[in-house]
């Protein structure tokens, strides 16, 4: 089923990251004057996962057998874009807009664009995750929380 | 005997019993929630309980601590997201058994687990403390360097993928520790200039990526026909473990319970590395191995056993020697330090009714803890009755408070998200994520330990076998990795 | 979807200029929670004394206090130097970020950018070694380490401040040996594979009660109440000394009214009975000092951290 490319991606993948890995190691001193040097292990480490992951990219078979999770079926690919929409948007969400807007929007991508619940259902539920989030876990809690203007000043009316 | 009789004298009173109660109640609360740790609360707690009296403060304190091992396995049982690093191995077959329908099972068997291995846990602080204490002592770097390594090795020896590519993924978890601080002199290593990175990847953030967001995607591939979880049965008491489930499990609770403590009584890791030594060790007992990472009980009573007896050996330094094991016993520590009392053997003979008072008081908070979590059980099953267009929703958001609490700011987050991919990605192609936290959490210790025994040792590499602790533990590690790697039969390539 | 979002958008602009935030004047100061960020984890000896000290700061504020802890130095000073400078968000300077880690690395902060508040505690430091061990005083161990490789452990590099100037002084050289934790410290010392430690009260007083750990000396500015018999390296001659105020500040772009407001209240908060107790009983030296006072107690030791630390060859990259 599996052409040897997705096969060798992961260890190619890895031997690639362990390579710019060990360039950031390289300005790092190997010894220092305590004796071993903040750069030894990570080069040890590095090295040795970029030459296992060579090995497996270039000898696949020395893996053994790579059953995967959940392999077989056509996926829900509406519910699957939804949620990596979700994911994506998550970043930004909690960088820059608060819970509040975080939950409405996870819940619309979601529960609307995903999975076909009606909009404003999606968006009251949203809200009430909202309103959970802010006022129990950020405001009872004293859960740190991304907090937008807006959520702290829903918190102050509260408080 | 007479000591724990004093003990309890101390304990039975309502003020002592409410204090006690509130402790494992908020325990068992913050275990289940997300953003709540341990540590903050009880950093929180700390200055309101200047003014109780030190036994009091301390039963509620300590009840906080062995409580949330118990309320941890909760979501990751029900949403596979670890809430700590040592609930990482539940989320394995524990969340497999919730999705065949045995979430209740899952939960009883670790709520019942986690009671044997805290009552047993806190006899053998009753009995055999000094001795153990002295275990502490007897670990100096190097001894710690080659047990870490020899748990590494056998882990990932006993994982269910080849060795090669469980070595692939443990050294994916090192490589990942080293980023950030460098453990001797803070200089930041392969941070990519990133002050975001600079001081490491937060636990939380590596750990509910690879299981939590990662799940969220697998489950929103399968088709919601398939979701369908199978009702725990409507009687009373119907979801706790099958007799077949509690025969397969009696073995593993007694194993993980004496893992763990042991474990437990050496500082770092301990209560990460016993469930994963558990977890390795029922796999290798076990006699359908098959089944581990599909839902086997023995996965779960075994790891949360394990987790619960660690708690209860890390209180075996810090009383009997007024040595913390780690950071939330440290702040116990503190918790002495502020009432001008001083843990050690000068408490122990002093003032024998606070010493056997805290013990007396976690048998109580243990049975306690068994009463208060069988009938939560039959409500947190309900939970996965909901549909997925709403409970993925909130499984995310759960995710972002646990995480954004944990790092404090944004960047933890959009670590969070890049975990989920790379998880998601790595099960499709059947890597064995747990080795990857393990290594993680251990990486650093190793090379900590690494370094400290070669500063003491003036670069000489024969420290790591000069005590016969050290030596037995490097031979143990030889013969791991050389059974590991010999080749058993030419490598199969399946079609 | 971008439409609602953008509407999102607006919605929560809109309810913060409704808020009369930006009338917010130095005199209706403050009228909501106080953030402190705190550069270490929760539940060690700083942090609780902390909020040991925020407690009454709040009671005489009217606001709530509230801890924040990050526990990545660098990542937590430079998020008290680009805090709104509002006074509702000030932090705890530790000695590592402010004059260790920019000798180090590239950090997004600089002394300038902080003003302090005032300082509340110092912290105080011990020198110990296992009992019965090879040196049973500070000239014994200056002696062994004339002859052998001497090791010496502690969590951060500011505890081996004093070990680095004592070497420099007597003409040896301690091997620092670094450990994840206050009590790791302590017990590899007591287990007999490092020889002597540097730490701070809580976790060394328990080892040294019950006899494991010898207390060869006070590494820091005062004898510990605890001890009061135990000499400090300088009273045995010694010119050696851990020194490290915990103090708050803020950025430097604060108000002057509002920052009177906060070290007034942190100088009477610092001065509170049950306060100090609580300092002195977590092993601390409990000791208000003025903004001026820490300012200069601290930075005035960066030529020596300077020395020390090139004498001992850590450098910046």
């Amino acid at each position: 089923m599996h052409p040897m490319i997705p096969r060798r991606l992961v260890p190619a993948l890895v031997f690639l990251l362990a390579l710019i890995g060990l360039g950031q190691a390289r300005q790092l001193e190997l010894h220092s004057f305590m004796g071993p040097g903040p750069g030894l292990f990570p080069s040890i480490v590095l090295g040795a996962v970029a030459v296992l992951a060579l090995l497996l990219c270039l000898l696949p078979a020395l893996g053994g057998s790579e059953a995967g999770e959940e392999d077989e079926g056509p996926p829900d690919r509406r519910a699957f874009g939804a949620t990596i929409a979700a994911l994506l948007f998550l970043v930004p969400a909690a960088a820059w807009l608060g819970f509040t807007a975080a939950a409405i929007g996870i819940a619309l991508l979601m529960a609307w664009l995903g999975e076909g619940r009606r909009p404003w259902s999606a968006f009251a539920f949203g809200l009430g995750c909202a309103a959970v989030g802010v006022l129990f876990f950020g405001l009872a809690l004293n859960v740190d929380i991304p907090r937008s203007s807006f959520d702290e000043s829903v918190q102050r009316i509260f408080r | 005997m007479e000591n724990l009789l004093l003990g309890f004298g101390q304990v039975l009173t309502p003020a002592k019993l409410l204090w006690c109660f509130l402790g494992v109640f908020l325990g068992t609360v913050i275990g289940i929630l997300p953003g709540l740790g341990p540590l903050a609360t009880m950093a929180i707690l700390l200055p309101m309980t200047f003014k109780m009296e030190v036994s009091s403060a301390i039963i509620m304190l300590c009840g906080i601590y062995y409580g949330v091992a118990y309320g941890g396995t909760a979501t990751s049982v029900l949403m596979r997201i670890p809430g700590e690093a040592s609930s990482v191995v539940t989320c394995l077959d524990g969340y497999m058994m919730a999705r065949r329908g045995r979430a209740g099972a899952a939960l009883g068997i670790a709520a019942i687990g986690s009671f044997f291995a805290g009552t047993v846990g806190t006899l053998a602080i009753s009995y055999l403390s000094p001795p153990l204490a002295r275990l502490v002592f007897a670990f100096g770097p190097a001894e710690y360097t080659m047990l870490m390594l020899a748990g590494l090795c056998a882990v990932t020896y006993f994982s269910g993928t080849s060795i090669l590519r469980a070595l692939l993924m443990a050294g994916l978890g090192l490589a990942l520790g080293c980023i950030g601080p460098d453990p001797m002199t803070a200089e930041p290593r392969l941070s990519f200039g990133l002050v975001d990175l600079s001081g490491g990847i937060d636990i939380v953030s590596l750990a509910i990526g690879l299981f939590g967001v990662s799940e969220l995607l697998f489950m929103a591939r399968r088709r919601a026909e398939e979701l369908q979880i199978i009702a725990p049965p409507a009687r009373l008491l119907g979801f706790l473990p099958s007799r077949q489930e509690a025969r397969r499990s009696a073995g593993p609770v007694a194993r993980g319970t004496v893992l763990g403590f042991l474990i437990g009584v050496l500082p770092g890791g301990g209560a990460v590395f016993a469930s994963f030594l558990s977890y390795a060790l029922e796999r290798k007992l076990s006699k359908r191995p098959e089944e581990f990472g599909t839902g086997a009980v023995e996965g779960v009573a075994g790891p949360e056993s394990a987790n619960n007896a660690g708690t209860a050996g890390a209180f075996v330094p810090l009383l009997c020697m007024g040595l913390p094991a780690n950071a939330i016993t440290a702040v116990l520590l503190n918790a002495f330090m502020v009432h001008g009392v001083s843990p050690g053997p000068a408490m122990i003979e002093r003032q024998p009714e606070l010493f056997w008072g805290i013990i007396a008081s976690m048998y109580l908070g243990n049975l306690m803890l068994l009463v208060l979590n069988l009938p939560l059980i039959g409500l947190l099953v309900r939970v996965l009755e909901i549909p997925r267009a709403w409970l993925s929703p909130v499984i995310l958001l759960l995710c972002l408070v646990g995480v954004y609490s944990s790092t404090g700011d944004a960047s933890g987050v959009a670590l969070c998200v890049a975990f989920g991919f790379l998880g998601y990605f790595l099960r499709r192609r059947g890597y064995d994520l747990g080795i990857v936290i393990l290594a993680f959490v251990l990486g650093p210790i190793i090379e900590r330990s690494v370094r400290q025994a070669l500063t003491i040792a003036d670069g000489d590499p024969a420290i790591f076998v000069q005590s016969p602790l050290a030596l037995g533990l490097a031979v143990l590690v030889a013969v791991i990795l050389a059974a590991g790697l010999w080749p058993r039969r030419p490598a199969v390539v399946p079609a | 979807m971008s439409r609602r979002r953008l509407l999102l958008g607006a919605a929560a602009a809109g309810g913060a200029l409704a808020l009369p935030r930006l009338a917010a004047a130095a005199d209706a100061f403050p009228n909501r929670e106080i953030t402190v960020i705190m550069p270490t984890a929760p539940g060690g000896g700083a942090d609780v004394s902390l909020r040991g000290v925020l407690a009454p700061m709040g009671r005489i504020l009217g606001v709530p206090m509230v801890v924040r802890n990050i526990a990545n130095p660098t990542l937590a000073t430079a998020q008290i130097a680009s805090a709104r400078p509002d006074g509702y968000t000030i932090g705890l300077l530790g000695m590592t970020a402010l004059l260790l880690m920019p000798r180090l690395m590239s950090v997004p902060y600089k002394t300038e950018d902080f003003a302090f508040l005032g300082g509340f505690a110092e912290v105080l430091y011990g020198l110990g070694m296992k009992a019965g061990g090879p040196a049973s005083s500070v000239e014994e161990l200056i002696a062994l380490a004339k002859t052998r490789r001497v090791t010496c452990s502690s969590n951060v590099i500011v505890n081996q401040l004093a070990m680095i100037q004592l070497g420099n002084r007597a003409g040896v050289k301690f091997h620092w040996v670094p450990t994840n934790a206050q009590a790791e410290a302590v017990a590899q010392v007591a287990g007999g594979h490092v020889d002597a430690v540097v730490q701070s009260p809580p976790e060394m007083t328990p080892l040294i009660r019950s006899g494991q750990i010898r207390f060869l000396a006070s590494a820091c500015n005062n004898r510990w109440p605890s001890f009061p018999e135990v000499k400090t390296l300088r009273e045995m001659g010694y010119e050696a000394a851990n020194f490290v105020p915990l103090g708050l500040a803020c950025p430097t772009a604060t108000s002057e009214a509002i920052r009177e407001k906060l070290s007034a209240a942190l100088a009477q908060a610092a001065t509170d009975p049950e306060t100090q107790t609580t300092i002195t009983n977590l092993g601390g030296w409990p000791r208000p000092m003025t903004p001026e006072q820490i300012r200069t107690d601290m930075l005035g030791q960066e030529p020596m951290i300077t020395a020390a630390l090139e004498e001992a060859g850590m450098r910046r990259r």
